[in-house]
């Protein structure tokens, strides 16, 4: 605490110093004030990139643009000769080896049948021939349809069946012969 | 830069960095010329233009004060002793010009820096301490040892009518 006030002491007395002494003027500078003020504008005007930047980049292209145009004066016009030759072309390989992959969704499996399946489904079909010469046509298997249609046909063929009719007992009797008319003895 | 504001620094402010200059060197004047022109040359202008002028002064006037001494083997305050830092003063009860660069030139470089920097450059104890790389404090506490020495040497006697002695 009283260091600090002495240093203000000290400052204090010594400003009326320091006010004298600041009015001293320094000698005044052997520089041209406007001399300065130009040499200073002139170095403010002049580009960053050295004065030689721009020359010698001019004068590269100079010397390019010379070695370019001697080459293209200097050198003959290219001579087309016809050539002969036998060129032999490889067979192009087959489309499948070159063709490149291309992952395709495979396709779905179709179980095979079993030997042993096919076999049954052979005497299945032997006997269903047997049953039809034998029994006629309506031995066959009815088609597969909607409603209760096909039940009713099932129940008629189970019916037959059952009833063990010969077979043709229901044929039409087309062939047959029959009673003339009496138009077509008028007619005769 | 303003050319005007240019203007305005060269006259303001070229005596004093010649002086501030003249303690490193012996030839202020280029030093200072260099350092407006570097001035001049800047795309953008500083913020504090005198400091950054007293930065350049002080940096150009070192490294040519390094040249000096290695061309002539010369001690930089030699330049200081040479010439006259201030013109005599017509104010007779003023200080005497002669006594006041005799007393100044013998004074430890970094009390004579900050005083010449405060003093007639106008740069804040901050300012200064930026420029030498200290505390604003101990530019303070150097620049009141050096006033004090200054008034010694020059036999000023102070408002209470004693001499400090230092």
């Amino acid at each position: 605490m009283s260091d600090r006030q002495d240093d203000q002491n000290v400052a204090s007395d010594l400003t009326p110093f320091a006010e004298a002494l600041k009015k001293l003027a320094p000698q005044p500078a052997h520089l041209s004030r406007d001399a300065l003020l130009f040499e200073a504008g002139k170095a403010a005007g002049t580009p960053r990139l050295g004065g030689w930047a721009w020359p010698s980049t001019a004068a590269a292209f100079a010397g390019l643009s010379f070695v370019l145009g001697a080459f293209l004066l200097s050198s003959d016009p290219p001579i087309v000769q016809p050539v002969d030759r036998v060129v032999y072309v490889p067979q192009p390989a087959a489309p499948h080896a070159t063709a490149p992959h291309i992952d395709q969704p495979e396709p779905p499996k179709v179980e095979k049948p079993s030997p042993s399946m096919e076999r049954s489904e052979t005497a299945k079909a032997l006997q269903m021939r047997r049953d039809v010469y034998r029994w006629g046509i309506d031995m066959l298997p009815e088609p597969k349809t909607e409603g209760g249609r096909s039940s009713q046909d099932m129940e008629a063929s189970r019916l037959r069946h059952w009833l063990d009719l010969p077979a043709g007992t229901y044929a039409l009797p087309g062939t047959l012969p029959k009673k003339p008319t009496k138009n077509e003895e008028d007619d005769e | 830069m303003d050319p005007d504001h240019l203007g305005y620094l060269i006259d303001r402010y070229l005596p004093a960095l010649v002086l501030y200059a003249r303690q490193w060197c012996r030839a202020p004047e280029d030093v200072v010329q260099e350092a407006f022109i570097k001035l001049a040359k800047q795309t953008e202008s500083p913020v504090y233009p005198v400091a950054w002028l007293y930065r350049a002064v002080r940096n150009r006037a070192i490294s040519e004060s390094r040249s000096e001494r290695r061309r002539q083997n010369h001690e930089g305050r030699v330049a200081a002793n040479a010439a006259l830092c201030f013109t005599p003063s017509e104010d007779q009860a003023g200080l005497d010009a002669q006594a006041a660069s005799d007393a100044l030139s013998v004074l430890p470089l970094e009390q004579r820096e900050i005083i010449v920097a405060h003093l007639w450059g106008g740069l804040t104890f901050e300012q200064i301490a930026d420029l030498t790389g200290g505390s604003a404090a101990t530019c303070w506490r150097r620049y009141t040892a050096g006033l004090a020495t200054l008034r010694h040497k020059m036999g000023v006697q102070c408002p209470t009518g004693k001499m400090i002695k230092t």
